[in-house]
């Protein structure tokens, strides 16, 4: 299969995923209790009886099931998510707002752990059962049974409230009036706790992931040939073991994004961070269900999007892939 | 049943217990489940006090003589309620886990037993829930649905089944080419007898190691959603004593830190069980 087909073929994969997640949401909507327009339109319907049957009928909720769900999964495939009351602007509006922030937390996040990861993981499949490897082993079992969101309130604590080193809460000084290279230090400064936070049981499942594919590596036959060729250890390592290695880290950071994106929402709880997590977050508190429902179809993109992505690195930079 | 059966039962269990003991991690784990557990049943023993009583006068205490892990912003002993919590978090965490493990294991066996359509589309749904984020939908499903204790436990459990699905299906794959299985055949046996009286109980070992970090993961989400308000505000569980933690993070740092603490040893120790109960069940996985 050539690389195109194989982009193709693996995109088409994932409508299904993309309509049952549509479906999903149409469902849960249509068997909530109580009115839907109350649902859907918030508070506001409350007022009249009027605007309630204006609302029905601009949602179309008085129209036969099948034909609400056509509606639906047209609006939803034109990225009309609907509009919401509470900010009174249409919902992709809302979150795409978001975005930005959630990415740059998220991708904080990924570059220490990954980076961090595979470095502290190489080191430890040199020398399975080490004292390095032990520590790290029990450093990684710490890092994935603990609540994020817990390790984020005891950051703060220390570092924020006791030390003072670190800013607690936002993106940025408000009302600092910042600008250039001062603004940047000043939401990086923000960006550090909740990017630990955030990046924390990555760091361990990478560091694991690396670890084990190393040991594995190790034992293949083509590092021993190149040991008997009288190759430098450092050279066998650096340039035959770790781009092999490297694979499955490399490929579980797709994978694993559906994790990370909730692992963001608690974490810009924590830490106010404005991005969709804080969205998600001040949507379940004002009962915003447009917001929400938006917010799980988008996180739903995301995630299939990246793996799609992933896979397709995945298979330019191992042909056997495709071949399956 | 024959004596015989019981000789046979014992030494395999004997067997088990002398694999698993040779993983002291595991053994640490297990034994701090255990003494959770008995304190869960034993809490109104454990704790002279009440973990709902209400005393505004002591509201945010220090930890002191009076109050060991100090009060909350009721006033309600932070000890006290860890100690209750401790049912309820390990109920859900077995209740969403078996779910999951029930749920997954049927239509993991259905799969990979009767192959062809059925295969297929039950592994397509199976695809479809690994790869939407499964947390979203519980925060959706909870917000529209309400959060009670069931609400959770049922969300959770529906959301988790895909992994022992996946991995009972591919045991049954290469179980069913298996010779005792043909046997069973020629001697009439029906498929659901083969399916849940021959296959199941070799396909099992895979499922109850992911059981056990299941119930790891389902403490962790129910912390999660009960820290975002979604949980039940009716019960004590150790997530919901870490819901209004973040307000009173500036002057009762104690509200935040011992519920989590209690959560991480709980949940650290289902980890370290599942791998030593890994390292018994699936010794294949051990050796490459």
């Amino acid at each position: 299969m050539s690389l195109g087909r194989y982009v193709l073929s693996r995109t088409a994969q994932t409508i299904p995923v993309v309509f049952g997640v549509i479906l999903l949401n149409f469902t849960i909507i249509r068997l909530a209790p109580g009115d839907p327009a109350l649902l859907l339109g918030g508070e506001v319907v409350a007022t009249t009886p009027e605007f309630r049957e204006a609302l029905l009928r601009e949602l179309g909720l008085d129209r036969p099931l099948w034909e609400q769900l056509l509606r639906y999964i047209v609006n939803v495939l034109r990225f009309d998510l609907g509009y919401s009351y509470a900010y009174r602007s249409p919902v992709a509006t809302v979150i795409l707002e978001r975005i930005p922030a959630t990415l740059l937390l998220m991708g904080s996040s990924l570059i220490f752990a990954a980076v961090l990861g595979i470095v502290l993981g190489l080191n430890a499949g040199k020398r399975p059962y080490s004292p390095f490897d032990n520590i790290l082993t029990v450093f990684s079992l710490t890092g994935y049974s603990m609540p994020n969101f817990w390790l984020g309130l005891m950051l703060l604590l220390v570092f924020g409230l006791i030390l003072g080193w670190l800013p607690i809460a936002g993106m940025y000084t408000i009302g600092g009036g910042l600008e250039g290279v001062e603004y940047m230090l000043d939401v990086l400064k923000h960006l550090i706790l909740p990017a630990i936070v955030l990046g924390t049981s990555q760091l361990a499942l990478y560091a694991r992931l690396t670890r084990t594919s190393m040991i594995e590596v190790m034992m293949q036959d083509y590092i021993t040939t190149a040991r008997a060729k009288g190759c430098h250890e450092r050279h066998i390592i650096y340039d035959h073991a770790l781009k092999n290695a490297m694979l499955a880290p490399i490929t579980a950071i797709g994978v694993n994004l559906g994790f990370v994106l909730s692992g963001a929402v608690l974490t810009e709880t924590v830490f106010a961070w404005p991005g969709i997590g804080r969205l998600a977050y001040d949507a379940i508190f004002i009962r915003d269900y447009p917001v929400l429902m938006g917010i799980f179809i988008m996180a739903t993109f995301l995630v299939v999007l990246a793996s799609i992505t992933t896979d397709i690195i995945y298979a330019f930079l191992d042909p056997r892939i495709r071949y399956r | 049943m024959s004596g015989a059966f019981w000789t046979a039962h014992t030494n395999q269990m004997k067997e088990f217990w002398r694999r698993y003991r040779k993983n002291r991690a595991a053994v640490v784990g297990l034994s701090i489940i255990i003494f959770l557990g008995v304190i869960a049943l034993m809490a109104p023993y454990v704790t002279p006090y009440d973990p709902w009583e209400i005393n505004f006068e002591d509201k945010l205490v220090a930890p002191s003589s009076k109050y060991p892990l100090g009060t909350d912003h009721f006033g309600r002993n932070v000890l006290t309620r860890i100690i209750y919590g401790a049912r309820l978090s390990l109920t859900i965490g077995f209740v969403a886990a078996s779910i999951a493990a029930t749920v997954g294991t049927l239509l993991g066996s259905f799969s990979g037993y009767f192959g062809g359509k059925i295969d297929h589309i039950l592994m397509r749904f199976t695809e479809m829930f690994m790869v939407i984020p499964t947390f979203f939908l519980n925060l959706l499903v909870i917000a529209v649905f309400g959060g009670s204790i069931w609400n959770v436990m049922a969300v959770i459990g529906m959301t988790t089944w895909p992994t022992p699905a996946r991995l009972i299906r591919s045991q049954f794959l290469s179980l069913k080419e298996r010779e005792f299985v043909e046997a069973a055949r020629l001697t009439g046996a029906s498929d659901r007898k083969i399916i849940f009286r021959h296959i199941l109980p070799n396909a099992v070992g895979p499922v109850i190691v992911s059981a056990s970090l299941q119930v790891a993961g389902a403490i962790l989400t129910e912390a999660g959603l009960s820290f975002l308000g979604l949980g039940d505000i009716h019960q004590v569980t150790w997530g919901q004593m870490l819901y209004r933690a973040l307000a009173y993070i500036r002057n009762a740092w104690w509200i935040a830190t011992f519920p989590g603490i209690a959560i991480f040893v709980t949940v650290l120790s289902f980890n370290l069980v599942g791998d030593g109960l890994n390292d018994v069940l699936n010794p294949r996985l051990k050796e490459r």
